[in-house]
């Protein structure tokens, strides 16, 4: 007989419905797209820093299309549709709301990341690897 | 047999998660992930794939001019975070378009329609070598053979099929029409005109002329038809 498995409980500050939707019991599954984020994000706020600081509204909105759908992939839907308003601010050459806006997914990603960080060592420890 | 799946975007999040959700569906047999789209060209266009799922913002190439370089199209569902494509994705015919982050079950959806059209397009590969097409006016079914055929013209509901010496109105859409007749010769140029590549007189830039007639090429289609032809210099 297979051992039961317990089910993995992700953190309440994530989006729990969707992340279950998308992984769906399969937790070797997240902790593969939770690794990935979590080595490609650093680089990502650095090219979004650098298109913000050379007031680039054409890069800046390249780099939010691109890190748009990332966040919902680990739980962060509400910073998908803080990108989602960057993008097209940026779109439409608004400076100052992109800058603004930015101020607040920098805020938020300096909170949420360390988060990720123990979640994705909580789902190894789950996996027990 | 299960469909032979690539996976194009410049996104690592993206090709993962669509790895993992191919790799749970038997009818598809994923043969490659390509994170570069000018590498994923050069693989596509040697290998025999039926099935792309392709990111269209790339920096490089975006996935609407990796098809225009296609010199046949397969099956191509677009998967993409922004909807504002999905006019210019349609125009490519393509089988689906799904908005990222992509949930198991709406792309299960998509690979059914992938499915179903896969059959669709082989069941009706089995008689590509028709001679002649049986068409509906007015009550009577009227014979036309295809070698008479000049080109066929999209009039809203209707399509207009011009022969050597005649011009029908039938009840049909292009599109329909096109996956129906399925023959080689018989091209699809533009959302507006299917041609018989035979009868051609000449090809500029964007427009082909057939009996006198200027007909436009469309973006989607010049790769499709510059390869069905024979260039010499």
């Amino acid at each position: 007989m297979q051992p039961q498995v317990k089910p993995f409980a992700f953190s309440n500050q994530l989006d729990v419905g969707f992340l279950k939707e998308v992984y769906d019991g399969d937790m070797e599954y997240a902790a593969d797209i939770f690794e990935i984020f979590l080595d490609t994000i650093d680089e990502e706020r650095e090219n979004l820093k650098a298109s913000l600081e050379g007031e680039d509204c054409q890069e800046i909105r390249a780099c939010a299309h691109k890190m748009k759908p990332t966040f919902s992939m680990v739980g962060l839907t509400d910073l998908t549709e803080q990108f989602k308003t960057l993008e097209t601010a940026a779109r439409y050459n608004k400076l100052d709301r992109v800058k603004e806006i930015y101020k607040a997914i920098r805020n938020e990603l300096t909170e949420k990341v360390p988060l990720l960080i123990d979640q994705q060592k909580q789902l190894l420890a789950h996996l027990g690897k | 047999m299960a469909l032979k799946t690539v996976i194009i975007d410049d996104e690592k999040i993206a090709i993962k998660s669509l790895e993992n959700l191919c790799k749970k569906i038997s009818t598809l047999d994923l043969k490659a992930s390509f994170v570069d789209p000018i590498e994923a060209l050069s693989y596509v266009t040697k290998e025999s794939i039926d099935l792309i799922l392709l990111d269209i913002e790339m920096p490089e190439l975006t996935g609407l001019e990796l098809l225009d370089k296609l010199p046949s199209l397969p099956q191509v569902i677009f998967t993409t975070s922004n909807k504002e494509y999905a006019y210019e994705a349609f125009e490519y015919e393509v089988t689906d378009f799904i908005k990222k982050p992509i949930t198991k079950d709406r792309f299960l959806k998509s690979i059914q329609k992938a499915i179903s059209r896969d059959s669709y397009l082989k069941e009706i590969a089995r008689d590509s070598n028709l001679k002649e097409i049986y068409v509906r006016v007015d009550g009577r079914l009227v014979r036309i053979t295809i070698d008479d055929i000049l080109y066929f013209e999209n009039v809203g509901d209707y399509v207009k099929v011009i022969t050597t010496d005649k011009v029908h109105v039938i009840n049909i859409a292009l599109k329909h029409l096109h996956v129906k007749l399925n023959h080689p010769r018989l091209l699809k140029v533009h959302r507006s005109y299917i041609v018989n590549m035979d009868k051609i007189k000449d090809i500029q830039e964007n427009t082909l002329v057939i009996n006198k007639k200027v007909i436009p090429i469309s973006r989607a289609h010049k790769a499709i038809v510059m390869n069905s032809i024979n260039i010499i210099n």
